[in-house]
């Protein structure tokens, strides 16, 4: 089936990488549902859809909660008869005052945002894109790991243990949904200019904080982006669009990084 | 001997591999808290180890439950000083079901279990280790934390972030001469299905041991290439290496005990 034709749902679409991959998915000719908590910073991006053409729907829903999430997600397939992609691109790097501290004092409300949200978020959606792409034996679910959730980072233990389970999580459902033909892969950012990225840990905005992910830290990413610079959306959109076309069909339970070549082990 | 004065704390000690490490600890002349959500396992653990001359006491406590943690971890130093090696190793299996149809309370449950009452462990007891100049961890993860399985996955999950913990608490905790590793048990001959609520019938457990020795499509393709399944004794062997003193340049890292069942 031609792109054109296909119906995607894009988490987490009002920014960052979400935003990117809607826009691209939708330039390929995709009919694109736009999931996020908050509908209204989602008007941007489907303007500018719509302004090109697009087709687009908003569907509000909050992903940590997995009656909303199977709700919003049918809410598309009653819409458009049918789900071909799902990319799970909402996430948080920080909740309250203690996520993005250390370990010892993380909060237990704190560290279950982040769980629910990273990677509950991205369970519960997946779960119900599956049915429907079970139902039709085909469709792709792309979910944004991330490389912190392979090589341990100070002050990040809750953020990093979220995206270590969404890079477990992607390679079990991509095995128990082999035998329907739908594919389940993961991209692996490294550090990407997001708004996620340049805040601190406070959430203000830091301008120091990008130049310090390129050369690394002790307290980032030691090594640095050997490629010598931040990896952008588009970047790593560019690898979803891969995974969750056609020509990727024989590439499943795969986790694709998309760093610059940060992470080395 | 080598853990003479030692105060060592296991979680899920009452059985299978907390048992054998609390057992093994105790034999090496180490001050055992045998800690368990079920007193009667806790205290058999304890007269073991007792009747072979050892020290040991049983602490009965929810892990999954920060306020329970606490408590734990005062009363274990009020009997014995100060913790010096804590071994995470209490968690629980799920019935097998698809993935897909896993429900919200489920995931939260076994997350709560696994995940966090590693969390609030280390919480509770890092302090001391920082203020006694040093410390070991070890937590047990499970091939599952490498190997994605079928009808498993909240488990999987679980224990892949697990890992992942152990290694962001390596990388925070280095600095206080604290190490913190894990190990990864393949297929071991435990009650862990039964303690956690899920029994199988007697022919259940033994077709799925006899599936994961000999190489199942659905659990290890490969079988268990050593040619038996594990024993708890097996992983608690490695427990203790991890946390005696000769390991005391290894941190962050996972030691698969499974007979080379997750080299598939």
């Amino acid at each position: 089936m031609a792109v054109r034709e296909r119906v995607a749902a894009v988490t987490g679409a009002a920014s960052g990488i979400g935003r990117a991959t809607a826009l691209g998915l939708s330039r390929q000719g995709a009919r694109v549902a736009l999931c996020d908590l908050n509908t209204s910073g989602l008007a941007g991006v489907a303007a500018t859809i719509q302004g090109a053409g697009g087709q687009v729907r908003m569907v509000e829903l909050d992903v940590s909660n997995q009656e909303q999430a199977t709700k919003g997600i049918d809410s598309i397939v009653q819409a458009w008869g049918r789900l071909d992609v799902l990319v799970n691109a909402a996430g948080i790097a920080s909740a309250g005052q203690t996520s993005r501290g250390p370990v010892l004092s993380i909060s237990e409300p704190d560290w279950d945002r982040i769980m629910d949200v990273n990677l509950l978020g991205t369970v519960y959606c997946a779960q119900a894109a599956a049915r429907h792409m079970m139902r039709q034996r085909s469709g792709r679910i792309v979910n944004i790991a991330s490389i912190a959730g392979a090589i341990p980072r100070l002050n990040a233990a809750a953020y990093g243990v979220s995206k270590a389970g969404v890079r477990m999580f992607t390679k079990c459902l991509a095995l128990e949904l082999a035998r329907y033909g739908v594919t389940v892969n993961a991209v692996a950012p490294g550090p990407t200019d997001t708004p996620m990225l340049g805040r601190d840990r406070e959430g203000d905005e830091d301008p120091q904080l990008r130049e310090r992910y390129i050369t690394g830290t002790p307290e980032i990413f030691r090594l640095g982006v050997p490629l010598g610079k931040l990896g952008k959306p588009e970047d790593v959109a560019s690898a979803i669009l891969y995974l969750a076309s056609d020509e990727a069909h024989h590439v499943t339970g795969v986790i694709f990084n998309v760093d610059g070549m940060a992470q080395l082990s | 001997m080598p853990f003479t004065n030692k105060t060592v704390l296991i979680t899920g000690a009452g059985s299978g591999i907390g048992r054998a490490a609390a057992e093994t600890f105790a034999q090496q002349g180490a001050q055992v808290a045998v800690a368990d959500i079920n007193q009667r396992n806790a205290d058999e653990t304890v007269n073991t180890i007792r009747q072979a001359g050892g020290t040991a006491m049983a602490f009965v406590s929810d892990v999954s439950q920060r306020a329970a943690v606490d408590m734990l971890a005062a009363a274990v130093r009020q009997t014995y000083g100060a913790i010096h090696i804590l071994v995470n190793n209490a968690g629980i299996a799920l019935p097998s079901m698809s993935i897909v149809d896993v429900d919200e309370a489920t995931w939260l449950r076994v997350l709560q279990v696994n995940l966090k009452s590693i969390l609030f462990c280390c919480q509770a007891v890092v302090p001391q280790m920082i203020a006694a100049g040093g410390g070991r961890i070890v937590n047990t993860a499970s091939t599952a934390a490498k190997v994605p399985r079928w009808e498993i996955g909240p488990y999987c999950v679980s224990k892949a972030a697990v890992l992942h913990f152990t290694r962001c608490l390596a990388m925070e905790l280095a600095q206080y001469q604290i190490t913190v590793n894990a190990v990864g048990p393949g297929a071991t001959i435990t009650n862990l299905r039964q303690n956690s609520g899920v029994p199988e019938a007697p022919g259940t457990a033994e077709a799925r041991r006899e599936g994961q020795l000999k190489g199942d499509m659905e659990i290890f393709r490969i079988g268990v290439p050593l040619g038996r399944l594990g024993e708890p004794q097996d992983q608690a062997h490695a427990i203790v290496f991890l946390a005696s003193d000769e390991a005391s340049y290894i941190s962050g890292q996972c030691i698969y005990v499974d007979g080379l069942q997750s080299q598939c």
